[in-house]
């Protein structure tokens, strides 16, 4: 054993799970053992058998032939009254140092909350992303600290969570920037030890989360469009462009599917934004999903200023059309049994309606169609290349943040404070007995 | 082993006597003498005794008994007398001192207190007006006290032995000549070097053998715990624990060997005692002659 030398499980010890998780709380403190180890050098070489002289040498020498005495001639004697307080010494300098066995450590969880809102899209200087560089800080982090055995919570609003071992990268579909405007995280909630904020522009200095922000200098380009017309900022001013977008399609819906009343005002909301219909989902601005088959059953509901009553997916529509994170139940009902059913569920890009036809609608036909279309108005997925004008404002210098990290946890209980007793318990023995023992030996 | 170091090991290697060493000794010889009177009966008869021979006068010796003049004769001539008989005249004794460096091992040394019987020994020859010749084992020449005013001398001359070598009885024994003459032969050592048979075959026919074994406290009762042995007259060493299985051991090998050398001398009749060296030499020498001196 090195004195002075931190031990670490398996660098000293003899490999293997009895050892992990054993140190020395003072180390220092194990430089106390060359005194027991100097003890015993002089009190051997004190201690060789006083010598006499005999005219009775040739019986001595008769018996020293038998086995049972001739193994006992090289033995050296230390007194008692030494061994014991070398062993008081060496108990005492074990305990000075500390030991300490809490078990082996635990695998644990990290988490990395990813702002994926439209300002970490921006470019920087070498190319890469805003994410794109604060996600390299963020992993290099990770890569220093984890161990293999801990997991990575992926974490971000626009997605799922997503748990991978650590040392994994999320598929790239997960990682890439959603094609509405997804918010920040509520970093405020996240501020905890293990947890990791990757953005581009720090919110508040945490206090015990790590934080990767990439910072980035304002980028001009598209911040609006209306219609076919794109409003683009130069870093000073607003500059409409018309004509400067190509009509996208949203998705019809299939007659007969929706209530008619829905139908048409997609319709009419689609021409005047300038959209066009069409029965293909894939690359649409906005789908408008109907309900899916199944038994129908009353449903009557409203908001915004109207009511309607009609028929419906018999329980609002299933739970696997409510999965999107980004989404919201914009329209439910309470159903048998005081359950909640979702008739309407808006995410980014799709509407779900569980209404199958309209048998009266009730208030103000102005208001009925102003909610409607302020839902398609929300949930329609921007044209590529839209940035909100905030979201392309400077983001600050580059700023990565990284807290003093806790002892990671162990699986077993901390046994120091016993072990530090029981050495010096024994310690406090092993001298009572030394002291004993010493004087005078009565033959 | 080193010479000067087996040396420094003899804890008690010379003889020094107390200022009142002779006066103990003849007290003692005195009582000895007394009890022999008592059993041989008294006056003149007490040293001519029933049966023995007389063969002629000798002028008397001042401090001798009075009750040996020959008044018939010290009537006639006018000078004091004493009968000789044929025992007294032939009646010389011869201590043998074993002076080898195993004596020199214990407190009060073995050479020491053989040294005092020895001198015991003389006192009692002198108070009975016999002969005694003193022989060291280490010293070629021998000391003849022929009366009480050579014990002074005798003392010095002990006092300057040492116990060192290894020349034993062995190396005595060898000169068998010399000791043909003495009616009791003395014989004080350790005996640990030689065989009883040995010293029992240099003894003749009529002789008179006193065995007498003299032990160190430590020879006889080993201390407990390590002890590194050492050969006093070879330097070879052996550390040994001395626990209760081998003291036991120890101490029934050496009854053993202090049994053959009774068992001898009584085959041989002659006398054999042991005593540890820390026994006063008046009770070694009321012990050697508590049957009488011949």
């Amino acid at each position: 054993m090195i004195p002075g030398s931190l031990l670490v499980p398996g660098s000293l010890m003899a490999p293997g799970p009895a050892w992990e998780g054993f140190s020395f709380a003072r180390p220092a403190g194990l430089w106390a053992l060359l005194a027991p180890v100097l003890l015993w050098l002089v009190a051997r070489e004190r201690s060789e058998p006083p010598a006499l002289a005999t005219g009775a040498f040739a019986l001595w020498r008769e018996l020293g032939n038998r086995p049972a005495v001739r193994t006992k001639e090289a033995r050296r004697c230390v007194p008692p009254a030494v061994r014991f307080a070398i062993a008081a010494l060496s108990f005492g300098a074990l305990a000075a140092a500390g030991p300490r066995f809490s078990g082996a450590p635990l695998p644990r969880t990290w988490v990395l909350l990813v702002d994926q809102s439209p300002s970490t899209s921006l470019a920087l200087d070498d190319g890469r992303t805003r994410l794109e560089q604060a996600l390299a800080g963020a992993l290099d982090w990770l890569a220093s600290r984890g161990a293999p055995g801990d997991r990575v919570s992926w974490r971000t609003p626009a997605r799922s969570e997503l748990e991978l071992p650590w040392g994994e990268r999320p598929p790239p579909d997960w990682l890439a920037h959603p094609r509405w405007f997804a918010p920040e995280p509520d970093f405020a909630l996240a501020d905890r030890s293990g947890t990791a904020w990757v953005t581009d522009r720090m919110p508040f200095a945490p206090a015990n989360a790590a934080c990767f922000a990439s910072g980035g200098a304002r980028v001009a380009g598209p911040v609006a469009s209306s219609g076919l017309t794109r409003i683009d900022w130069d870093g000073g001013r607003l500059i409409e462009v018309e004509d400067a977008l190509s009509s996208r399609p949203v998705t019809e819906l299939p007659a007969g599917a929706a209530p008619r009343e829905l139908e048409e005002l997609f319709a009419l909301w689609a021409l005047e934004r300038g959209f066009s219909l069409d029965r293909a989902t894939a690359g649409a601005a906005l789908v408008f999903e109907a309900a899916p088959e199944g038994p129908d059953g009353e449903a009557q509901a409203g908001r915004d200023g109207w009511t309607a009553r009609g028929r419906a997916l018999a329980g609002g529509l299933p739970p696997e059309a409510l999965a999107d994170p980004a989404g919201e139940r914009w329209l439910e009902v309470e159903g048998a049994g005081g359950t909640r059913e979702t008739l309407v569920f808006a995410s980014p890009g799709r509407v779900r309606v569980a209404w199958r036809s309209f048998e009266r609608v009730a208030g103000d036909p102005a208001a009925f169609a102003l909610s409607w279309s302020r839902l398609f108005d929300r949930v329609v997925l921007p044209p590529p290349g839209i940035v909100p004008l905030a979201e392309r404002q400077d983001a600050g210098q580059k700023q990565f943040l990284v807290p003093e990290l806790e002892d990671r946890p162990s699986g077993g209980r901390d046994d120091s404070g016993r072990i530090e007793g029981g050495l010096a318990l024994a310690a406090a023995l092993c001298a009572l007995a030394a002291a004993g023992s010493a004087g005078p030996r009565r033959a | 082993m080193r010479e000067r170091t087996r040396a420094e090991l003899l804890p008690s290697p010379r003889v020094s006597f107390a200022p009142d060493f002779l006066a103990r000794a003849s007290r003692l010889a005195a009582l000895l003498s007394a009890a022999r009177e008592r059993r041989e009966g008294a006056g003149r008869a007490a040293f001519l005794g029933a049966g023995v021979e007389f063969v002629g006068f000798r002028p008397y010796r001042p401090g001798e008994d009075v009750r040996a003049v020959d008044w018939a004769l010290l009537a006639r001539l006018g000078k004091p007398y004493v009968r000789i008989s044929r025992k007294e005249a032939s009646e010389h004794w011869a201590v043998l001192l074993d002076a080898s460096a195993s004596m020199g091992v214990g407190v009060p040394g073995k050479l020491q207190r053989g040294a005092e019987v020895a001198a015991a020994l003389a006192s009692i020859a002198a108070r009975a007006r016999f002969e005694l010749e003193v022989q060291l084992s280490n010293v070629r020449e021998a000391f003849r006290v022929r009366r009480a005013g050579d014990l002074r001398g005798l003392l010095a001359f002990l006092e300057g032995a040492r116990a060192e070598g290894s020349a034993g009885f062995a190396a005595l024994l060898a000169e068998g000549r010399r000791f043909r003459r003495p009616g009791a032969l003395f014989c004080i050592g350790d005996f640990l070097d030689l065989e009883p048979g040995a010293l029992l075959s240099a003894v003749r026919r009529g002789q008179s053998a006193f065995l007498l074994q003299i032990l160190a406290q430590e020879e006889l009762s080993p201390p407990r715990g390590a002890v590194r042995w050492v050969d006093a007259e070879s330097g070879q060493s052996l550390a040994i624990e001395l626990e209760h299985e081998v003291r036991g051991a120890y101490e029934a090998r050496l009854a053993r060997r202090i049994e053959a050398w009774s068992k001898a001398a009584v085959e041989r009749r002659a006398f054999h005692g042991c005593w540890s060296a820390a026994t006063p030499f008046e009770k070694i020498v009321r012990a050697t002659f508590a049957d009488g001196w011949g």
